[in-house]
C-alpha cells in the first residue's frame, strides 16, 4: 500500500513539472 | 462586551502592532543579504551548511529554477516525512512504543506538514512517537514555514528589480528564513513557553492514580490515568510562528500542558499573526516605499477586525435554544456567559473568540477551542476568513503573496474602471499576469467547492460526519476549506482520519499550496524582467485608503460570490433553523 499513496505523490509533482512547463510556454507566447 | 474583554484585545493590539517595525525591518536585512546583529553567532553556520549542501550562495535563479528547487524541496520533504511515520516503531526515541503510523494517515500527515498547513487526523499524543515529532513535524514546521517566505521574497523582489530575470537563490532564502529568522523567535518563544508551563521532556508517559476512580464505556473500573508529556514546547514555539497549527497534543492549544496560563495563550496568540504582520513591513521596505507595506497590513487588520466584531457578537448572544429554556448566558462574576460550549472557562470567549479568528485569518490552524461548538454565525466567521483564499494575514509569506495577487486583480479593475493600463508598483500588469492571478485565485475555490460536492456524494465521505443536516455540511465544508487553503483547523466534529478524508484532504492541500506557489512565482518572472515605470497623473496610488477599500472589496466580493451559495448551504441556514420557532 506505500508504494499506492507515494506514486499519488510522485504523480502529483511530475503534473506540477507539467504545469510549470505549461506556464513558460504560456510566458513564451505573451 | 465588558472592559475586561476591551483590555485584552486592545493589548493583543497593541503588543502585535509595536513588533511589526523592528521585526519588519529585521528580515528586509536578512532577505536583502545585509548585516545584522546575529551574523556572529550564525554567519559561520549559515556558511557551513551551503559548504554541506554544495549550494553558491551568489547564484541566482530564473523564476523556473526557482519553482523547481520549491517543488524538489517539498517532494523531498513529503517522502522524508511519511518514512519517517512508517519506520517510528523501529526508530529511537519511542517510549510509548507506538506502532508505525496507517499509510493513508502517514500520507495526509506528511502532506499537510510540508505544505504548511498541519491538518491533523491523528491524535498526536497517542500517534506519533518523539522522533516522528521532532525530526519529521518540527523540522517541517520551520522548512515549510521558510519555503513560504522564500517564495514571498522571490514575489518581493520582482517589484524591487528590473530588466533581469532572476529571483535570488531559494536554497539561500530558505536557509536564512530558517537559521536568521525562525529559529531565534522560536527558541525565545518556546524558552517563555517553558516558563509558564507548557512540557519540555524525553521522559516516557505518567500514570497517575486518579483521586476519584470511574468506570469506562464497557463498565471496567478505571484507577489510573495516563498522562502524555513530550518535547512538546520547541514544537508549539514553532507552530504558532510558522502559522503552522499542528499542536503536540490532539486538543492543541486547549490542552493545559500545551497552553497553560493566561500568559501562555498571550504569547502564542501574538505569535500566530507576528511574522505575517511583519512581513507587510518587510514588503514595504524592499519595495522602497514603506507606504505600500502599511496599506496592505491596513486592509488585512480592517476585515480582521470586522470578523473579530461578528464572531464575538455572536458568541457573546449565545445560544438562542438555551436562552429558550431559561438558561443564563449573561456574564457575571461567577460565569463567562455567551456560547461557553466548547470553550476552555479559564480562556473565556473573548480569548477563545480571538484566537479562532487570528488562526483562521494567518492559515495557521492552531486552537484552543472547539470550532464545531461555535454558533453557526462564529463559525461561519472562521470558516470565510479560510476561505477568502488566507491572505487576511495569511501564512507566513504564502498569506502576503496572496494578498499581492489580489492588489493585482486589484489595480487591473481600477484600470478597467478609468480605461488606463493598470500598474503596480511601477510595473505593468499585463495579460499574462491575469491569467495567472487568476489561477492564483480560483484554484483553491474549484478544490473547495468540488472536493465539499465529492465529500458530500459519497457514502465515505458522509459516513463520519457526526451532525446529519446543515451542521454536518458545515463540518464537510470546513475540512475541505482548510486543507485546499493550507489553514488545517477542523470542525472536529468530523471523522477525518479515514482513507477517502485523509486521501482527498491530501490532494486538496497539494493542489492549495503548489499549484498556488507555481503561478505566484511565474508572476514573479514575468514582473522581474520588465522596467519600472514612473508614476504619472493616471497612476492609481496604492498606498491610499482609497486602495484599501478597493483592496479589501476585491478580496470580500471575490470570496462572497464564491461561496455564499456553499455557506447557505450550512452555518447560514443553521443559523436561521437554531433562531426559528
Amino acid at each position: 500500500m506505500d508504494f499506492v499513496w507515494l506514486a499519488v505523490v510522485v504523480h502529483f509533482f511530475l503534473v506540477s513539472g507539467l504545469l510549470l512547463r505549461g506556464m513558460c510556454f504560456l510566458k513564451t507566447e505573451n | 462586551m465588558t472592559t475586561n474583554a476591551f483590555l485584552q484585545i486592545g493589548l493583543f493590539a497593541v503588543i502585535l502592532f509595536a513588533c511589526v517595525k523592528p521585526l519588519g525591518l529585521f528580515m528586509a536585512q536578512v532577505y536583502l543579504g545585509r548585516p545584522t546583529w546575529l551574523d556572529r553567532l550564525l554567519r559561520p553556520v549559515e556558511r557551513l551548511l551551503y559548504r554541506i549542501a554544495g549550494i553558491d550562495p551568489q547564484s541566482e535563479m530564473t523564476w523556473r529554477q526557482y519553482a523547481a528547487a520549491v517543488l524538489t524541496f517539498s517532494f523531498v520533504s513529503i517522502v522524508a516525512v511519511y518514512a519517517m511515520q512508517r519506520l517510528q516503531g523501529w526508530l529511537p526515541l519511542n517510549p510509548a512504543a507506538l506502532p508505525a503510523v496507517s499509510v493513508d494517515s502517514s500520507f495526509n500527515t506528511a502532506i499537510s506538514f510540508a505544505t504548511n498547513t498541519n491538518w491533523q487526523g491523528y491524535g498526536g499524543e497517542s500517534t506519533m512517537s518523539y522522533l516522528t515529532q521532532m525530526l519529521a513535524l518540527t523540522v517541517q514546521n520551520f522548512v515549510s514555514a521558510a519555503a513560504g517566505m522564500a517564495v514571498l521574497v522571490a514575489l518581493i523582489r520582482a517589484f524591487a528589480g528590473q530588466s533581469i530575470t532572476t529571483l535570488g537563490n531559494f536554497w539561500v532564502d530558505l536557509t536564512r528564513g530558517t537559521l536568521y529568522i525562525l529559529l531565534p523567535l522560536s527558541t525565545g518563544l518556546a524558552l517563555m513557553l517553558v516558563s509558564q508551563g507548557v512540557v519540555q521532556t524525553f521522559s516516557p508517559y505518567h500514570n497517575a492514580a486518579l483521586l476519584e476512580p470511574t468506570i469506562d464505556a464497557e463498565g471496567k473500573s478505571v484507577t489510573t490515568q495516563t498522562i502524555a508529556v513530550g518535547p512538546a514546547a520547541s514544537q508549539v514555539a514553532i507552530k504558532q510562528l510558522g502559522t503552522n497549527g499542528g499542536g503536540f497534543f490532539n486538543t492543541n492549544s486547549a490542552h493545559p500542558l500545551e497552553n497553560p496560563t493566561p500568559l501562555s495563550n498571550l504569547l502564542q496568540l501574538v505569535s500566530i499573526l507576528l511574522i505575517p504582520a511583519a512581513l507587510c513591513f518587510t514588503f514595504g521596505e524592499m519595495v522602497g516605499d514603506r507606504r505600500q507595506g502599511w496599506t496592505i497590513l491596513a486592509a488585512m487588520s480592517v476585515v480582521l477586525a470586522v470578523m473579530l466584531v461578528v464572531s464575538l457578537f455572536a458568541e457573546i448572544q449565545g445560544n438562542p435554544v438555551l436562552a429558550k429554556l431559561g438558561v443564563n448566558q449573561t456574564v457575571s462574576d461567577m460565569q463567562s456567559g455567551g456560547n461557553m460550549e466548547g470553550k476552555e472557562t479559564r480562556f473565556g470567549i473573548t480569548n477563545s473568540v480571538l484566537w479562532s479568528v487570528a488562526t483562521t485569518a494567518a492559515s495557521n490552524g492552531s486552537v484552543n477551542s472547539m470550532h464545531d461548538s461555535y454558533t453557526p454565525l462564529g463559525g461561519m466567521a472562521a470558516m470565510w476568513l479560510i476561505q477568502l483564499g488566507e491572505v487576511i494575514f495569511g501564512g507566513v509569506g504564502s498569506g502576503l503573496y496572496g494578498m499581492l495577487v489580489f492588489a493585482i486583480v486589484a489595480v487591473f479593475l481600477a484600470g478597467l474602471m478609468v480605461g488606463r493600463t493598470p500598474e503596480y508598483l511601477g510595473k505593468k500588469i499585463g495579460a499574462f499576469e491575469m491569467k495567472m492571478a487568476a489561477l492564483v485565485i480560483l484554484l483553491p475555490c474549484a478544490m473547495v467547492l468540488l472536493g465539499t460536492a465529492v465529500a458530500v456524494s459519497v457514502p465515505q465521505g458522509r459516513a463520519r460526519i457526526s451532525n446529519p443536516g446543515p451542521h454536518g455540511f458545515s463540518q464537510v465544508l470546513y475540512a475541505v476549506s482548510s486543507a485546499a487553503n493550507n489553514n488545517g483547523s477542523a470542525f472536529a466534529g468530523l471523522g477525518a482520519n479515514t482513507p477517502f478524508y485523509n486521501g482527498l484532504l491530501g490532494l486538496a492541500m497539494l493542489i492549495g499550496r503548489f499549484w498556488v506557489m507555481l503561478p505566484v512565482l511565474a508572476i514573479a518572472g514575468s514582473l522581474v524582467e520588465k522596467k519600472k515605470i514612473p508614476s504619472g497623473n493616471g497612476t492609481l496610488p496604492t498606498h491610499t485608503p482609497l486602495f484599501v477599500v478597493l483592496l479589501v472589496a476585491v478580496v470580500v466580493v471575490v470570496g462572497a460570490l464564491s461561496f455564499f451559495p456553499a455557506l447557505a448551504l450550512g452555518p447560514i441556514v443553521e443559523h436561521l433553523l437554531l433562531t426559528s420557532n
